[in-house]
């Protein structure tokens, strides 16, 4: 399966205010045919992507999408566990394995090589989904987008894809600091229904009262 | 308040109720350090919302999450640590112009760090009265950039 077909059907089933952030440079290029004011891309800073997600996840209650490679989820396992300590509802952590790093010249990676990455993940607090066989037959596309918006974080979906990238490549445009003010725009608007976001109150954010009084 | 002003150092508490009432910074997270044990044992609940992050990189990360919402936040972390956070800081935070506090503790010989910091154009301060705290703020909403506020050894009292 080629990752931008899989990106293509995936993104199809997200609703119109969900927030994704896209991690990894030809991830990033591949995504931004579909680009919607709720994306964000970070072509850069590899494994940034859980943590600045959970940060995301904590002041907003839209649901909060991270797109990663298998490269990126081994890079920083350690935000991943503060993810299922953290068990925010609305995060749903996505990796396109296809076992190497593409845009480093194609050296594998070490994913499939860890005895249960699954059991690892499910460990730290995650909800582990295989979705590879949805992807597969379009026919079931239909039911994965029922069992996506159905899911309640924080969830790991992964999904095998191909080496091969697609041969166009586009330049990430986009200017960084316009990127930031679009997806601040976004994450405060709360015209497209069910977010309720507005700034937490302190008795609100009083989610720590145990730790320190 | 006038005290603080005139004199060299502050209590805490002081501290934490100038930094969240005054210049509305909410949302905290860091690593602890013995260096910062009197801040962290003034922290309350009621100014504050504060998450344990598993490494400085992690708390830089999930603090810009929260920046980028629109709410000030801060990592709280040892000055000798502040090399975990170089990669992401320069590539990321000063890349997409992302606000951000960073209230790093250490020794008067730590402050050789500062140039690090003067290398990027990061703005950075040493605490010694309130009106550092309110001197870096204001910069980090001035140029949308983080900054670096130093608590040295013994300028923060219980």
């Amino acid at each position: 399966m080629k990752r931008k077909r899989v990106l293509r059907d995936f993104l199809s089933c997200l609703k119109e205010n969900d927030i994704v952030i896209f991690s990894g440079q030809n991830i990033s290029q591949e995504a931004l045919d579909y680009d919607k004011e709720g994306y964000f891309y970070i072509e850069k800073s590899y494994g940034i992507a859980p943590s600045l997600a959970l940060g995301i996840s904590m002041s907003t209650d839209k649901r909060v999408f991270i797109i990663d490679g298998d490269g990126g989820c081994m890079m920083e396992m350690s935000s991943l566990a503060q993810i299922g300590a953290s068990k925010v509802k609305n995060l749903f952590y996505v990796v396109l394995n296809n076992g190497v790093y593409q845009s480093a010249g194609g050296h594998p990676t070490i994913f499939k090589e860890v005895s249960s990455i699954n059991g690892t993940i499910l460990g730290f607090g995650f909800t582990v989904f295989n979705l590879t066989a949805y992807f597969k037959k379009k026919s079931s596309l239909p039911k994965m987008n029922k069992i996506i918006n159905n899911l309640r974080g924080p969830v790991a979906i992964f999904i095998d894809v191909d080496k091969s990238i697609s041969k166009e490549k586009v330049d990430l445009d986009i200017k960084k600091k316009n990127l930031r003010n679009r997806i601040n725009k976004f994450i405060r608007n709360t015209d497209l229904g069910t977010s309720l976001f507005r700034p937490p109150t302190v008795q609100e954010l009083d989610l720590t009262s145990e730790w320190r009084q | 308040m006038n005290r603080l002003i005139r004199g060299v150092g502050m209590k805490a508490k002081d501290f934490w109720e100038f930094l969240c009432n005054e210049m509305d910074y909410r949302f905290f997270t860091g690593v602890p350090c013995m260096g910062l044990k009197t801040i962290y044992d003034k922290m309350s609940s009621k100014l504050m919302y504060y998450v344990p992050a598993t490494k400085e990189s992690v708390a830089l990360g999930i603090a810009s999450g929260v920046s980028l919402s629109g709410i000030r936040s801060a990592v709280l972390i040892n000055i000798n640590r502040v090399y975990n956070l170089m990669d992401w800081l320069t590539s990321f935070n000063l890349e997409y112009n992302i606000p951000l506090l960073i209230i790093a503790a250490g020794k008067k010989e730590d402050l050789a760090v500062g140039s690090l910091f003067s290398t990027y154009k990061i703005p950075c301060r040493n605490l010694k009265t309130i009106g550092d705290i309110k001197y870096i703020t204001n910069k980090i909403k001035k140029f949308n950039k983080p900054g670096v506020l130093f608590v040295g050894e013994g300028v923060v009292s219980k």
